[in-house]
């Protein structure tokens, strides 16, 4: 059997061009928070797993990952080529939705607060579930967002972590096909007004 | 036929250089036509920064950077035998250096294909044989031999 | 006005891109165009100065920069280092050590009887500075015929390819201070900004990618008496060294390949150490990409003179570490002179316009009086 580069098998979420396409949709999401965006159903197969493609495109060499929930398997953190750490250092944590958070992630420092960690959330589904009312730039004056599968001890640690700005953690969230951004500049409310 | 215990495995990527780069890409074709190749991590191609000691102070600093291309594979040959191999090579091909991290598979599991290897091998040691020939004669050639310089003074004096 | 000014010069950019493609083919019909093995052949000490300067090993690169830059070498070397911008960084190699040069050019003019001898391998110390006309039309015949009849006349006794240093010796002796082998973290040049006091290490760096006429011209400025190295040379050897890495699953040590280096320790005043131990010489040392000696003997130069303008502030230019590496990078040396022939008319116009008023007011002032 002759695998080569060129094999549909591993141009799905390792091929640059797969990447520079998602990379759009990430800026997209960051730059209008809520808006759910849709995995490109062409790079979809087997192997392709929406966490994949966002660790993939965001993560190498350069910068650390912390998994605490051991949601990356073996095989992709040699392909990664990226550096693992604990969530209190990390650069990039990826976590659970449904299970609270049991770590300080950093939030950067005045002088860099580009240093706060991203979250790679995993949720349920988005676009069901308990609505998140979202405020802020890039939102023209509210934005709904369903969302289940998150726990509502993130929402509060998000807001205890992006309390003093511009320090903070920006995050992602993630279902099998879709994701969601919510900077630190987005003020999340539940409907109830919490 | 000479043995690939004759080279060191340290040494296959030095002899495998020393060829020109499409017979390595060549003999890897060849065995991804019958084997199994799957990449343990993506191919790479960039840079490393080369370190240096300086003999001054023995402080560590770097001179520059070197391009780097590195693979690692895993090879099932047609009889079911699996092994590893990688390749960290001063060029800029990836490519290049999957190529060769087959080859090191290969030839360091002795999976079925590996006689073709040898024989590449030692074209390779054949031209680095050459290279150093060439070198050393430059040595040689210009060693200068102060003997001579010390029997001329003697002349010389008063 | 000045906008309409950029707008219109989109036809004479493309046109002067065009216009620098017809000079370099203006031989026409009796063109040959360079291939870029001639260049990394035939001009081989060029493109040792271009793979220095542009911080790259890469000699085939170096040759089509070379190439395509028309000889230009501040232009060559910005296009190499604008190459490897592009590249990701994958790693740094553990600590290459250097006595395991393949040599093919040893000398010491401070020492006559080194280890293993001295070989000047090929360099014009010697040759007269005379035209060498037969070269104006050379034979290809000729020419192909050299290199096979200098390996042809040659004894059969093989000379080892590596020796040790010649510091070494000079340590084991106690006639230079020890050096203890550092674990110090090396500065980036790459990544991180210089923010000075910079240590040793970035100094060093800045210097091995340097253009070699502003290094040149700095040491001499210490060697004419701007300063106190007086330097005799321990060691210059210029060879390849093995680039050795960990196998990426055994672990154990490959060869990698081979970089052509140039590398200088040169011996200066002796001092006694800060803890008025026996006096011992002191050393500057300088390595580079390629073979380039002037540039290696000029870096050596300049470290003892920055080590020791760092230690006790500097008395002259080339012993303040801000001044010698500020200004010897040559793509922000050559990138900051070019750039004043960028449109500055905004700018300038505003200072016409300052003048005008200035002018204006001391005439007013000049009318009241």
């Amino acid at each position: 059997m002759n695998t080569d580069l060129n094999s549909k098998a591993l141009a799905s979420v390792w091929a640059p061009a797969a990447q520079q396409l998602f990379f759009r949709k990430l800026m997209t999401a960051f730059s209008f928070p809520g808006c759910i965006e849709t995995m490109t159903p062409e790079i979809q197969n087997k192997d392709f797993s929406v966490l994949r493609m966002i660790l993939a495109t965001l993560t190498d060499g350069e910068v650390t990952v912390a998994d605490p929930h051991h949601m990356i398997d073996d095989h992709d953190w040699s392909k990664l080529e990226t550096n693992r750490e604990t969530p209190e250092k990390a650069r990039f944590i990826v976590a659970r939705g449904d299970i609270a958070p049991m770590f300080s992630p950093g939030l950067g420092s005045l002088e860099c607060p580009e240093m706060g960690a991203t979250i790679i959330l995993r949720v349920e589904h988005l676009g069901r579930g308990e609505p998140l009312v979202l405020r802020g730039p890039g939102i023209q004056s509210e934005k709904e967002v369903d969302c289940s599968g998150l726990g509502a001890a993130w929402l509060c640690k998000r807001q205890e972590w992006n309390g003093a700005f511009p320090l903070g953690v920006d995050m992602i969230l993630f279902d099998t096909s879709q994701v969601v951004a919510l900077p630190r500049t987005t003020l999340i409310t539940t409907k109830e007004g919490k | 036929m000479t043995h690939y215990e004759s080279y060191p495995r340290r040494d296959w990527p030095r002899l495998l250089l020393a060829l020109p780069p499409q017979k390595v890409m060549e003999a890897a074709r060849e065995l991804t036509e019958r084997c199994l190749v799957d990449d343990q991590a993506l191919p790479q191609s960039g840079l490393a920064l080369l370190q240096l000691r300086d003999g001054a102070l023995g402080e560590p600093y770097f001179v520059g950077e070197i391009p780097l291309s590195r693979a690692h594979v895993t090879v099932v040959d047609d009889k079911g035998e699996k092994g590893e191999g990688a390749a960290q090579i001063l060029d800029d091909r990836a490519s290049l250096a999957r190529a060769m991290a087959i080859l090191d598979a290969v030839l360091a599991n002795n999976l079925n294909g590996r006689e073709n290897i040898e024989i590449l091998l030692e074209e390779g040691a054949k031209r680095l044989l050459r290279e150093e020939a060439s070198r050393s004669v430059i040595l040689k050639r210009t060693r200068v031999d102060f003997s001579l310089l010390d029997a001329t003074g003697e002349d010389n004096e008063i | 006005m000045g906008y309409v000014a950029i707008k219109g010069g989109g036809v004479a950019i493309k046109g002067s891109l065009e216009a620098l493609e017809a000079l370099r083919a203006a031989e026409g019909e009796r063109g040959v165009p360079l291939s870029l093995s001639a260049i990394e052949n035939q001009l081989r000490l060029l493109t040792s100065r271009i793979v220095s300067e542009g911080g790259l090993y890469h000699p085939r690169l170096a040759a089509l920069a070379i190439k395509q830059t028309q000889g230009d070498t501040l232009e060559a070397a910005f296009a190499l280092r604008a190459y490897r911008s592009t590249k990701p960084r994958l790693t740094s190699t553990p600590v290459q050590e250097t006595s395991r040069m393949r040599v093919i050019r040893r000398i010491s003019s401070a020492f006559k009887d080194i280890p293993g001898g001295q070989m000047l391998g090929p360099t014009y110390d010697y040759a007269l500075r005379l035209m060498r006309i037969d070269l104006a039309d050379e034979s290809p015949e000729v020419f192909r015929a050299i290199a096979a009849k200098f390996m042809a006349d040659t004894p059969v006794d093989t000379l080892p390819e590596t020796y040790p240093k010649v510091v070494e010796a000079l340590r084991k002796d106690g006639l230079l201070p020890d050096a203890p082998d550092h674990n110090i973290e090396p500065f980036d040049i790459t990544r991180e900004p210089l923010i000075f006091p910079i240590p040793r290490s970035a100094v060093l760096s800045s210097m091995a990618r340097a253009e070699t006429g502003s290094l040149l011209a700095l040491a001499y400025s210490n060697m004419r008496g701007y300063g106190d190295v007086h330097p005799t040379i321990a060691e210059l050897r210029v060879g390849y060294l093995p680039v050795l890495l960990p196998h990426p699953v055994t672990g154990e040590v490959i060869e990698a390949g081979e970089v052509l280096i140039t590398e200088c320790e040169v011996v200066a005043m002796y001092e006694s150490d800060d803890n008025k131990g026996k006096p011992v010489f002191t050393l500057g040392y300088g390595a580079c990409f390629g073979h380039n000696e002037t540039k290696a003997i000029s870096m050596a130069v300049l470290d003892r003179a920055l080590q020791k303008g760092m230690k006790e502030g500097p008395t002259n230019p080339s012993e303040d570490p801000e001044f010698v590496v500020l200004h010897v990078d040559g793509v922000d040396s050559m990138g900051f002179a070019n750039h004043y022939k960028m449109p500055h008319y905004v700018t300038f116009q505003s200072d016409m316009d300052r003048l005008r008023t200035t002018q204006a007011k001391a005439e007013q002032k000049k009318g009241s009086q």
